[in-house]
């Protein structure tokens, strides 16, 4: 002997209660007329896309673009290497330190503008005894 | 409608004849709506996308090649537009069975109080429906609304036929247990020698 619960709703009757629900629910519903009329209407407007190029024809425009393109590229890059090999610039070859070389060579010598304060004219400055009415330093 | 005609109105709506894609028309639009409908539960959407699914069915009317696939070719397209519907929306309105339908309908055959029950518990199914996720509905209605089998429901949902029982399975489940609480079922003990 053993216990065991009783399943109150039998599959069959499951499935036919789902199957009736859901036959009721949409028994005799149908569409309206209007949807084959805009149905109609949007077919026929869109016959003309028809017209329109597959979708490998599309791709193949873009590939034939993407190459005419490139064939460009190289075109233009041929021609500026050409001139270049031509009329070579030397510009970008000579040595842009000038400023730099001639600092060195002011400062190599001892020899500063007057308006370039060094840390020998700065101690000459405050050795200087202010002169009354003068402009002084902060205290 | 025997196929061979199906084939014949297919063959004439791929050549642009749209006499012949509106015999289809007549033909599915019917079953697809009502699927849609059934999904949704509400009309417009229902015709929206019955509307949509034509004119995509139209568009790509060169891919068929087996005309008795038609229907679930269809339903394909239809299912997965009433997704995209269910997914924007994301509202799921609760709509009642109409009950006065029910009791009319079943009036005619059966007892008034038959007829009340058949009703509430057709009620009671319906938003039990509502509960279920829109894979197992979509699966419960392919199945008993449509008349579809598993493989053509795999077909049209685009997943395994495992997955497909599994939903069927869980689905059936669940609607049995809501009904099960309804009808106020408590755990029967019976003896078994």
């Amino acid at each position: 002997m053993m216990w065991r619960r009783a399943s109150r709703i039998p599959d069959e009757e499951l499935d036919w209660a789902i199957r009736a629900a859901l036959r009721a629910e949409t028994e005799g519903m149908e569409p309206s007329p209007e949807v084959w009329d805009r149905v109609r209407a949007r077919i026929e407007n869109a016959r003309p896309e028809q017209a329109r190029p597959s979708r490998a024809v599309v791709w193949q425009n873009r590939l034939a673009a993407l190459a005419q393109a490139a064939v460009l590229a190289v075109l233009v890059l041929g021609f500026g290497v050409g001139i270049n090999r031509i009329f070579p610039y030397t510009g970008w070859t000579q040595p842009t330190v000038t400023t730099r070389s001639a600092h060195v060579s002011l400062r190599a010598s001892g020899r500063y503008p007057d308006d370039v304060l060094t840390a020998k004219r700065v101690m000459s400055l405050e050795q200087q005894k202010p002169v009354p009415g003068a402009w002084r330093w902060p205290q | 409608m025997a196929e061979g005609e199906d084939i014949t109105l297919v063959s004439q709506a791929q050549a642009g004849d749209v006499t012949a894609f509106e015999a289809l028309y007549k033909k599915y639009s019917t079953m697809v709506f009502r699927t849609a409908y059934a999904i949704l539960r509400d009309r417009y959407a229902a015709e929206e996308v019955t509307q949509e699914c034509f004119v995509r069915a139209y568009r790509s009317l060169r891919q068929v090649e087996q005309c008795d696939s038609l229907g679930p070719w269809l339903h394909r397209i239809a299912v997965n537009l009433s997704y995209n519907w269910w997914r924007q929306t994301h509202r799921y309105q609760i709509l009642p069975l109409d009950f006065l339908t029910w009791a009319d309908h079943s009036a005619r055959s059966e007892s008034p109080q038959a007829a009340l029950a058949r009703a509430e518990t057709g009620s009671v199914l319906a938003q039990a429906l509502e509960s279920l996720g829109f894979d197992q509905r979509a699966v419960l209605i392919l199945f008993y609304l449509g008349g579809f089998s598993l493989e053509e429901i795999a077909y049209i949902l685009d997943c395994p036929v495992g997955t497909v029982k599994s939903r069927l399975h869980y689905g059936r489940a669940k609607l049995k247990r809501v009904l099960e609480q309804w009808q106020g079922a408590k755990p029967e003990v019976v003896y078994e020698f």
